[in-house]
């Protein structure tokens, strides 16, 4: 067992940067730099409170995110930002830290919406804690989002509190085969109304969606969609990226857009209300008019490009929390 | 920090039309929500467009003048309390909705247009806004923003941060920048989520792009009335764990229940100890199931007396009893001061009882209403504001209610802001390092310290001065002691 002493000590005695790693599941997300020092953290594990009528549990990050979904599983909870989980050893921290959320994101809300405190250890090795366990806190400033998407470049996170809701009574998945400006239409008029949707993803002219809720709507949403039952492991496979689709893919570029903005390539996959699209392997670089790419890979990753002001602000808050530019340095962009 | 100079009023008066110095106009802006805490400001400005307001801040930037940016003055905790040497930007010009996407559904508003005004202006196409703070009548989405208010539906629709898609900002050296995005996200560090809350400490927020949502088909408002509170809080407690997540769920002590009534007629039972309203919303045949689901944990529960309300008439009856409590309860007081902590529910009984001693042991009543979905306590402080040893005696219960919260680990704010108000309590729920972390924050945007200074984040000599010590959860500062 990895104790928060060890952390600090390995924070406070670093003479070079260190590379924070949970399950390193996602070296293929921002610039990874092999020669740094290896800051392990899955010995940092296990739930260090949980009471479920609360809706709140508290966990280490070395946490296994898959052994944190079967505990909530059996309480009938969930994580409603329904993490990916890319391996086994996928970990809470690293979820967090990459700011990762599942097929349920417009629907549910992102990992930022449901992280209610973090525990962090900084540049001096000193333990500090934001937020808290209760689900409204507006004392100080909300550093515990901040570290959600951050990449480990702000501190290495030690434990998170997470916001868990009831589970779905019932969860059906269908798929539909519609051209892609139907499918669209189709989605677009669940999101206008009060609709059970929870997934909606299209590729290969073939829509897929998700209804998660009381039996009764989510009966009579099936009724008036239609279309043909498939296996619900599919979400977890498409946030894993493990569908055929990614399966081999050496470059997979994500469009962070919104569902309205015009489909400018032939995707391979939209899912989030066609608001993030998935191209692979394409033969230059794509644009955009409107949006942000991320590339996945081992040889070209990067995440989208900041504008000058954005780049003062995120250098200034790297030198608040990281002086000596020992976390993850370079791992989110330049000088942070 | 520097004081105004000639120099400085005339190159003030040059980017706007409405710049205020009389004494007798300036009296009208001393205070916002809190009464208690006045400071007349050393100018106002009125600007009107985004430009102006960028010129306004690089020029308080230039000569180092506190600026403070106020909205509607609604904030409980003194966020917008005026600099006597310094500059308050009252952003009333800014309200107009600017766009409806029925859509992508989103409203583009300047910050001061009011928060009921969003959903005035989307009703008609089958939407709203959710956030809805107590105060929403007259509230800004510019200020909901820098205290990341919440409300009474939080629990299942969530705070002001998780209903913002985008803002414009003016940072302290007048330069203006856009966070977050039409999308899911953005490159970078969430600074969206950043200013959320900031309470006007980190820039000035110009434009807000809100997330609208469809209006449920159906609302359903439960009231249940207990001759216990323990009867209450732990249904609270079971109906979560039954699985539903309800709209909105409130409690109301006995105290609060009388003076609701007198001042109301809502028809809630003045001999019950607490009452609980539960807002279900859904589809006609979803909402049946809740109903009948959180009716059934009630009666288990144990309550007294049992209402269900599906129209709109019903409902709006049930809930005004508890919209009127804190007019209601200033009808039975001179004054009242409204605290706001945030506890886990399991401990509301606990901290029921000791808020009862604490006001015994201050001489003071208290009725407290209650966000029990969420843990957010807001107990009413009575007293009368004229004789000064009431209102010492209010603040040190106040200030002794939110230690007992930290204590109990929960926070000495869950909506209204630290402001002046809890700026010595932070001393207590965080340790210098902690604060010197949101000090370092505070400089990454406004080095000069130029936006609400004094605000927030107390200086760590303030914390000595205070003399409190930092509390772990759990730990209680006297062990020894009888905790009553």
């Amino acid at each position: 067992m990895l104790e928060v002493k060890d952390i600090s000590a390995r924070v406070a005695g670093a003479t070079g940067p260190l590379r924070i790693v949970g399950g390193n599941t996602k070296k293929r997300y921002g610039h990874v730099d092999e020669s740094h020092d290896v800051l392990e953290m899955a010995g940092h594990a296990g739930v260090m409170d949980y009471h479920p009528a609360e809706l709140v549990v508290r966990v280490r990050a070395g946490t296994r995110v898959s052994e944190l979904v079967s505990t909530l599983a059996e309480n009938h909870q969930v994580l409603a930002f329904e993490p990916p989980i890319h391996s086994e050893t996928s970990t809470v921290g690293g979820v967090v830290s990459a700011g990762l959320s599942g097929s349920r994101r417009p629907y549910g809300g992102a990992v930022r919406d449901h992280v209610l405190g973090a525990g962090v250890v900084l540049f001096d090795g000193e333990y500090r804690a934001f937020g808290g366990q209760v689900m409204k806190n507006v004392a100080g400033y909300d550093v515990s989002r901040l570290i959600c998407g951050a990449y480990g470049t702000l501190g290495v996170v030690a434990d998170v509190s997470l916001k868990v809701l009831p589970a779905p009574e019932v969860e059906q998945s269908l798929a539909l085969e519609m051209s892609i400006d139907d499918a669209q239409e189709l989605v677009l008029s669940l999101t206008r109304r009060v609709s059970p949707m929870s997934a909606s993803a299209y590729s290969n002219g073939v829509l897929r969606l998700r209804l998660s809720g009381l039996a009764d709507d989510v009966a009579s949403e099936r009724q008036s969609i239609g279309g043909d039952e498939i296996d619900g492991g599919y979400w977890a496979e498409l946030d894993a990226l493990r569908l055929d689709a990614f399966q081999n893919a050496e470059h997979i570029w994500r469009l962070s857009t919104h569902s309205l903005a015009p489909i400018e390539h032939v995707y391979d996959l939209l899912d989030w209300g066609f608001a993030q699209r998935w191209l692979m392997d394409p033969e230059s670089n794509p644009v955009s008019a409107e949006g942000h790419w991320t590339c996945i890979s081992n040889t070209i990753p990067s995440f989208g490009s900041l504008n000058a002001l954005e780049q003062k602000l995120h250098r200034n808050l790297k030198k608040v929390f990281d002086p000596n530019g020992i976390f993850n340095p370079g791992r989110l962009g330049e000088d942070i | 920090m520097r004081h105004m100079t000639p120099e400085f009023l005339k190159a003030l008066r040059r980017i706007a039309s409405e710049v205020i110095l009389e004494p007798e106009r300036l009296a009208v802006y001393e205070t916002d929500g809190l009464t208690a805490k006045k400071q007349r400001p050393g100018v106002v400005v009125i600007p009107e467009s985004t430009e102006q307001v960028q010129r306004i801040t690089a020029l308080c930037y230039e000569h180092q003048v506190p600026l403070v940016a106020r909205g509607a003055g609604t904030g409980l905790s003194g966020g917008a309390m005026p600099h006597h040497e310094g500059v308050l930007l009252v952003m009333a010009r800014f309200n107009q909705v600017l766009g409806v996407n029925e859509h992508a559904l989103t409203a583009v508003v300047q910050p001061g247009v009011t928060n009921l005004a969003i959903t005035h202006a989307v009703e008609d196409l089958g939407l709203y806004y959710a956030p809805d703070p107590s105060s929403q009548i007259a509230c800004t989405i510019g200020g909901n923003v820098a205290e990341n208010s919440g409300g009474v539906h939080c629990l299942k629709y969530g705070l002001t941060v998780h209903n913002v898609k985008e803002i414009k900002v003016v940072l302290p050296e007048g330069e203006l920048i856009t966070m977050g995005g039409p999308g899911f996200d953005t490159p970078g560090y969430d600074l969206l989520a950043l200013l959320h809350g900031s309470e006007g400490m980190l820039g000035i927020v110009v434009e807000v792009t809100v997330q609208l949502l469809p209006q449920p088909p159906e609302v359903a408002v439960l009231m249940a009335a207990f001759s216990q509170v323990d009867q209450a809080a732990d249904c609270v407690a079971d109906i979560i764990a039954a699985g539903v997540l309800p709209a909105g769920l409130e409690m109301m002590d006995q105290l609060a229940i009388e003076a609701a009534e007198a001042f109301i007629g809502a028809g809630y039972p003045t001999d019950a100890q607490a009452l609980l309203l539960c807002e279900l919303d859904g589809s006609p045949a979803g909402l049946q199931t809740l109903i009948e689901k959180v009716r059934g944990v009630i009666q288990d529960g144990g309550a007294m007396d049992i209402q269900v309300a599906t129209d709109a008439e019903q409902r709006a009856r049930l809930w005004q009893g508890r919209k009127a409590a804190f007019p209601a309860v200033g009808r039975i007081a001179p004054d009242y001061y409204c605290m706001d902590g945030t506890i886990p529910r399991r401990e509301l009984s606990n901290v029921l009882a000791s808020i009862k001693a604490l006001s015994e042991r201050h001489g003071l009543p208290v009725a407290n209403v209650f966000h029990a979905g969420d843990g957010n306590l807001h107990p009413l402080i009575l007293y009368d504001a004229n004789d000064d040893d009431q209102l010492e005696r209010a603040e040190a219960f106040g200030s002794a209610i939110l230690q007992l919260c930290i204590e109990k680990g929960g926070t000495i704010t869950g909506e209204h802001g630290v402001g002046v108000e809890k700026i010595n309590e932070m001393c207590i729920q965080f340790d210098s390092l902690e604060l010197e972390i949101f000090h370092g924050i505070k400089g990454a945007f406004d080095p000069v310290g130029i936006l609400n200074p004094g605000k927030a984040v107390p200086t760590l000599s303030r914390c000595a001065e205070f003399g409190a010590m930092h509390v772990h959860v759990g730990d209680e500062k006297f062990p020894e002691l009888d905790r009553f």
